[in-house]
Formats: structure tokens, sequence, C-alpha cells
């Protein structure tokens, strides 16, 4: 059963208008529309100009992120009629720089994270390079990070969050998330080469559990979780002096060859 | 009106809708302890200025003291009672283990044992309530 539904899209081109506008589209959706079919169908029936960022359509490359009906959503990952409104509106993801229409600018949230160096670092730096064997884990090790492995950078928690709306320099729960995916990992000993970073001023401890980042989060990842297991973390190790966890050593199995070109 | 920057400032602390009830509590435990900070503030001026002009160090307050009082009161008791909820949470307790995101996705910092405290602290506060509202009339002399 087809429906016609009204789009108000938000339009502003900052390199050439001063003001951004609110275009008015009537879309018909079925059951199965999701907003990104609509915007797309707009692009190609009615607005050739309307600047849209997506690509992988299934909620895994975290490109679509916007403002649907004031909340951060996946595009491609909310159904239209769920929404249960005649009129739904779009903007682009709030407390991104805009760059054209919908399509916000995340360059400042990869350079935080890149900032927590998020990768596994260990003192084998010689085993890291030319490795002989593998570093096995048992199953409750990979448990204790792998919720938080599942985020697919699409900022919808950095948009929510309250503190990143007036702290510009606050790393973020996506990249605090990340911080704590990596330093949770039983194969990593890297914590101490991230806390100059995380426990900063601008680092987890501006978090106050607001929780809007895990109310928008599409993949289950719960990144408030991580942030306040990332502040116990640092409070374990640097207040209460507890030794960080076993790391695991290096297994060689001579039944699996490595070859790496 | 948006601008390019198109960040939302302090109405990023306001906004609710859509979000989970812990935003809200939020949203009150900052405007709480904003409130709770300018009374104190005020109050020390206040009674500063009192003490160095007359000299007069403590007086029973009056109608708009005793309002002040006992608005005061209820501030600081929901502020305490939310702020050990906090406490515990942003060290790592009440937040549940890491699971498997397996979807339809649960977040344990949105349901389980953090929930539970928010019951329990509003509960907390309105038994504290009941006993204030007696302190309160008493206080006004009802
Ligand atoms: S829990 Fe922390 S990081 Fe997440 S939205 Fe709230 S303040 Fe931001
Ligand atoms: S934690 Fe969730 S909301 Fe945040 S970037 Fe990752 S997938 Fe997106
Ligand atoms: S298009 Fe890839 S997440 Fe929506």
């Amino acid at each position: 059963m087809e429906r016609k539904i009204q789009f108000k899209v938000f339009k502003f081109n900052p390199s050439i208008e001063v003001t951004p506008t609110w275009r008015v589209y009537e879309v018909e959706v079925d059951r199965g529309t999701t907003v990104l079919d609509a915007l797309l169908k707009i692009k190609e029936e009615q607005d050739p100009s309307l600047a849209i960022r997506y690509s992988c359509r299934q909620a895994i490359c975290g490109s679509c992120g916007m403002m649907i009906n004031g909340k951060q959503r996946l595009a491609c990952f909310t159904r239209v009629l769920e929404l249960n409104s005649k009129i739904i509106y779009v903007e682009p993801l709030s407390n991104y720089p805009i760059i054209r229409d919908l399509v916000t600018d995340f360059s400042e949230l990869f350079s935080k994270e890149r900032s927590v160096k998020p990768y596994i670092i260990r003192d084998d730096v010689e085993e890291m390079s030319n490795p002989t064997g593998m570093y096995l884990q048992k199953p409750d090790e990979l448990l204790s990070y792998l919720q938080f492995a599942d985020c697919i950078e699409c900022g919808l928690c950095s948009s929510a969050c309250p503190t990143v709306s007036t702290d510009r320099l606050f790393l973020s729960p996506m990249v605090l998330n990340k911080a704590y995916r990596f330093s949770a990992d039983s194969r990593d000993s890297g914590l101490v080469h991230r806390l100059p970073v995380i426990d900063s001023e601008h680092g987890c401890w501006r978090c106050h559990f607001a929780a809007a980042c895990s109310s928008v989060c599409p993949k289950g990842v719960d990144p408030a979780k991580s942030i306040q297991l990332l502040k116990r973390m640092i409070t374990s190790t640097n207040i209460f002096k507890k030794s960080r966890k076993r790391i695991v050593e290096i297994s060689s199995r001579p039944h699996v060859t490595l070859s790496f070109p | 009106m948006k601008s390019r920057e198109n960040r939302e400032g302090i109405f990023g602390w306001l906004k609710f809708r859509g979000y989970s009830i812990e935003k809200i509590l939020y949203i009150s435990q900052r405007v709480s302890g904003v409130g709770i900070l300018v009374f104190l503030i005020t109050h020390i001026l206040n009674v500063g200025l009192i003490y160095a002009t007359t000299g007069i160090l403590w007086e029973p307050p009056g109608l708009i003291g005793k309002a002040i009082l006992i608005i005061l009161g209820v501030i600081v008791i929901f502020h305490s009672l939310n702020g050990i909820r906090l406490t515990l949470v942003e060290y790592g307790f009440l937040v549940g283990k890491p699971i498997r995101a397996v979807y339809p996705y649960r977040m344990t910092t949105l349901s389980g044992k953090q929930r539970l405290a928010i019951y329990l602290v509003t509960t907390v506060f309105v038994i504290l309530m009941y006993f204030w509202t007696m302190v309160a009339f008493h206080l006004l002399g009802w």
C-alpha cells in the first residue's frame, strides 16, 4: 500500500548561500521504503541538486547519518512509515560542520580518532612486524571488547552527545569507545600511550552520562557503557595502581603456516 | 538559524525529545547544580554584606527566606540522590558487562541495574519529599 508523505528537507550550500532553506517534497512510500530510498527518489525525480552521502544502504558503512524528525538516525536504517508522522523533517547531523545540504564534515572527528591510537599496541614490536605465531584469546577475553568493536563510525553518538555541543575539543563518544575497545583487548598494552589524550581536560571525564549516545547508536554498541568502563580502567590503573590484565603472549602453532606477503 | 558550523551550543544540553530518561536526569542534575551554586554565592554575599554593614550574623528567615530554604531542600535532596547514582555509574558500576550486540539490540546502560537505580532514586526522593513537606509545614508554622 503506497502512501504520500511530505518531506521537509534542509538545503544549504555554505560556499554560496548565507542562510539555509527548507524545501518540501512529496514522495510515495510503502512499507519497506527507507528514508534514504525516499531521498534518492527525490534526487532522481524532483531535485537533482540535493546532496546526500551514502554507500552501503544496509547500516554497515556509517555514512548516511542525519537528523530525522529531530533525532540522529541512519537514513538507510529508518523506514519512513515507522516514524509515524505525516511530515518528515530531514536535516544534517548536528554538531558537525555542514558541507552541503545533508552532508557533514567528519574530518575533525576522524583526527580525534587517530589521536587515541586506535590499533593494537604491544611491546614486542619485532613480533608485530614479523609475526611468527598468533595471539590466542579466550572467549571471555573476546567478549570484553566485541560489542564495542561493532562500531561503524557513523558518528550519530558524537552528534547526540550534549558535551560535544558545547565543547568542540571533547573527544566524543565514538572516539572514547574506540579507545576502550583497544585498551580492553587482551592483546593490547597501549593504555599508557593513550592516556595523555583520553585522561585529559577534553577526555573521558567530560562525559556526564546523559546516555544520549547509547540511545541513538544504531548498532547496539552502547558507547555510554564503554566510556564508564574506560573511566573505571583509568581509575584502577592510575589511582589504585592495580596492575593491568594479563597480556596474551604469542603462541606459535606448528600446524598453521603463516605466510605474509 | 543554522550556520555552517551547526553546533547546538547550550541547547544541546536541553534537548530531550527522542532520547532516554537519562538525558532528562542529566539536564535536571545540571540545572539543580547551577541552582545550588547560585544560591551559595548569593547567600554568602548577602550574609556577608549584612554582617559588614549591620553586624548582625543571624536572624530568623522571613517568609521569602523560608520559601527559598524549602525549594533549596528539594533541589539538594534530588541533586545528592541522583549524584550518588551518577558517581556509581561513572566508576563503571551499574552499567553492566559487555555483551554481544545481537539484533534487536539491548543497551545495558539504558536498562538493567542502571534503570533500577533510577527507580530507587525516584522512590527515595518521593519518600524524603514526604518528610520534607512536613518540615516545610513546620517551618511555615502551618
Ligand atoms: S554518556 Fe557521555 S559521551 Fe555519551 S552522550 Fe552522555 S555525556 Fe556524551
Ligand atoms: S558507537 Fe554507535 S552511534 Fe557511535 S559511531 Fe559507533 S555505531 Fe555509530
Ligand atoms: S548507507 Fe551505509 S549506513 Fe546507511
